[in-house]
């Protein structure tokens, strides 16, 4: 009896030894499901996406520099014109009218002016005649044969007519003059009647028409957009204007390569160079201008020639800022950012439980900090290590599209987190995790 | 009352009764002549205090030492994430000042002066109600709390043997089990059915189970085996349904 109470006393200590130590060892994962990814090296780009509007880049709008009927018109909307070539008429008789009053105007003054110098020749002939008879009356009285009122009477004679001489030499320049006021009258008035012939300033194609024959057209304004009359546009070369978010701005530079994909040619994409970069951030106007994004001007040039291209088509430009070759790359959803506690000198404090003791979910977060510690915010990736997550701060670098640059922190093979995204989102540093997924390598740049 | 009092008078005069702690470690090494003498006279009181201050120790005790509350607090953030409450920063923090005083320990101790004898009322009244009525039995109702509370004995060993294992380790758990079933299929999902099921069945319960049984024969001359089995029918019921809403 009591033998076999001894068995059966060593039979439920070694049972219930062996069960508390497989309680004890054999513990069951309970972390968080997460997925994984190994980091890989990858070739980048980094790029900034914007939309805009096609544009021309040399485009002119035509108006006209008179009022009056459009009386004849060349061309219409898609005709390809050469520069000089004519494109409306504007009706011409007021202006001729104007330009035949002034120059008969100036022929009336040209004759005037042969009258006048007419005169002054009478005016010299009588001018001379009159000092004649003062040398001959001051002889005659220096032998007392005429009375010394007869010598003051040709005096006087001789002052009148330089008199009447010195004025009709004025009136001869005063009538050269006005031959000059009637000459420009009729240049200007000759140049108003060439405005209502409009010609083409460049070689292009009619972008626009605004105008019908028989319709009145108004002097065109720079800010009034209705008094275009017809849009020429040279099309061998396009650009876009695309706006580009202040954030994005600093890494754009003038040279760098972008393809731009247009709307209505959804299935292509043309090569262009950014040509132009904005300094002043775009004035937005409108209601809700004041929470409106900052964007500034960018112009990309389209390479070649855009077959079947409309001014105005909105097009997207993705404008590459930097590229690197094999570059240590990790996937944007696997880098977050958490609050850590710090050492004067940086680095990281992490928080070791006691002997034996499980860690802690929030150790480092909620631990009173030691002097020379501080709280900081620290972007960085967790990494599976052990079946747990480890917080691991990274310095990353250009942003792809699916995944940064990682400069320090990560090498090639760790295996980062990637998701769920409450997952990721939620872990603290030293969390036990379960993958869940097979380690993927995610493909793209 | 006079049924167990006829009972009791047949038994030899000349046996003394043990004392409360030769009751206790018999209830672990001879179960049936321990139970004999609490059949004869039902003590309950001493024995619920000892296995109150036992299990209130083991749970209390290490709870004033450090590592002992940041187990303990561990063991709180685990069990609000589990029923679904989402442990902020400040909550933590909060949790965390409030862990470094030892009154957390104090009223752990204190709380199984009133868990353990509720529970043993609790037990008597469903196992008092089922044997006198279904199965016209006459034990009293102190002589069923009697056995009910002496084979807490089982669950006191229990707890003294995985307090210190525990607090090695550095965790602590509600149940201070460290020998249920569920680490033998480690590789089982743990909110799977059969995962809640396997960590329901613990080592020390089922023995306390059979002792129980012993107990309850003492006292209604039945077969200890059916008497055994019946409990396990409920216990493993009660484990079904727990695992079954318990599970993810």
């Amino acid at each position: 009896m009591n033998r076999n109470k001894i068995i059966i006393g060593v039979l439920i200590i070694v049972v219930i030894g062996a069960v508390a130590y497989a309680n004890l060892n054999f513990k069951r994962t309970t972390g968080v499901d997460v997925n994984v990814e190994k980091i890989a090296l990858r070739d980048l780009e980094a790029i900034v996406s914007a939309s805009g509007k096609i544009r021309p880049q040399r485009s002119v709008n035509v108006s006209a520099e008179t009022m009056g009927k459009v009386v004849g018109l060349a061309v219409n909307e898609g005709d390809q014109v050469q520069a000089g070539q004519f494109l409306l008429q504007i009706d011409p008789r007021n202006l001729q009218t104007q330009v035949n009053r002034t120059g008969a105007s100036l022929a009336a003054a040209q004759s005037q002016l042969a009258e006048t110098r007419a005169s002054v020749d009478n005016a010299r002939t009588n001018l001379k005649q009159a000092q004649d008879n003062l040398e001959r009356q001051k002889e005659l009285i220096k032998a007392g044969l005429t009375p010394r009122e007869t010598v003051d009477r040709a005096e006087n004679d001789v002052k009148l007519r330089l008199s009447d001489l010195a004025q009709r030499e004025q009136s001869v320049k005063t009538q050269e003059t006005r031959i000059r006021q009637e000459e420009a009258n009729v240049e200007n008035a000759q140049f108003d009647l060439n405005k209502v012939r409009l010609v083409s300033p460049i070689a292009g194609i009619v972008t626009r028409r605004n105008i019908e024959e028989g319709e009145t057209v108004v002097v065109g304004t720079m800010n009034n957009a209705g008094t275009v009359l017809l849009t020429i546009a040279d099309l061998s070369v396009i650009e876009t204007e695309v706006e580009v978010d202040e954030t994005d701005i600093p890494f754009i530079n003038l040279g760098q390569p972008a393809s731009v994909t247009i709307d209505a040619f959804p299935d292509k994409t043309f090569a262009g160079k950014v040509t132009e970069v904005g300094n002043s951030a775009i004035q937005a106007t409108g209601a809700g201008s004041a929470t409106r994004a900052t964007n500034f001007k960018v112009v990309v040039t389209l390479e070649g020639t855009v077959p079947d291209v409309r001014p105005g088509f909105t097009c997207t430009a993705v404008i590459t800022t930097a590229t690197r070759q094999k570059a240590v790359s990790i996937p944007i959803q696997a880098t977050t950012v958490r609050e850590m506690v710090v050492n004067a000198d940086g680095s990281l404090v992490r928080a070791a439980p006691p002997q034996g003791q499980a860690p802690s979910r929030r150790t480092t977060v909620t631990a009173e900090l030691q002097p020379g510690q501080t709280r900081k915010e620290i972007e960085g990736a967790f990494v599976v290590t052990d079946g747990k997550a480890v917080f691991t701060p990274i310095k990353s670098g250009i942003a792809g599209e699916k995944f940064f640059e990682v400069l320090s922190g990560l090498k090639e093979g760790d295996a980062v987190i990637t998701g769920p995204f409450t997952s990721v989102r939620s872990l603290k540093d030293g969390d036990a995790v379960k993958v869940t997924t097979a380690f993927t390598n995610s493909t793209g740049k | 009352m006079s049924d167990v009092t006829a009972t009791a008078s047949s038994l030899p005069p000349a046996e003394p009764i043990p004392n409360l702690l030769s009751r206790a470690i018999g209830v672990i090494t001879s179960p049936g002549a321990t139970f004999a003498h609490v059949a004869r006279v039902p003590k309950v009181a001493g024995m619920l205090f000892l296995v109150s201050l036992v299990l209130g120790l083991a749970q209390g005790l290490p709870q004033l030492t450090e590592r002992g509350r940041a187990a303990a607090l561990e063991m709180q953030v685990q069990q609000m994430d589990r029923f679904g409450v989402t442990v902020t920063d400040e909550m933590y923090q909060q949790m965390e000042q409030r862990s470094h005083s030892n009154l957390g320990a104090y009223i752990s101790i204190i709380s199984m002066f009133v868990a353990i004898p509720f529970g043993a009322v609790i037990m008597t009244v469903l196992l008092w109600v089922a044997f006198n009525t279904i199965m016209r039995g006459t034990a009293s109702f102190k002589h069923v709390m009697a056995v009910v509370a002496h084979s807490q004995s089982v669950t006191a060993l229990g707890a003294l043997i995985a307090a210190p294992i525990m607090y090695a380790q550095g965790v602590m758990r509600a149940t201070n089990s460290i020998t249920n079933l569920g680490a033998l299929l480690p590789m089982l999902d743990e909110t799977s059915f059969l995962a809640k099921l396997l960590g329901g069945i613990d080592l020390f319960v089922i023995w306390w189970v059979v002792v129980l049984a012993i107990g309850l024969t003492a006292l209604y001359r039945k077969k200890t085996s059916s008497i055994a089995t019946g409990l396990f029918i409920v216990y493993g019921l009660i484990l079904i349904v727990v695992a079954y809403f318990t599970a993810g």
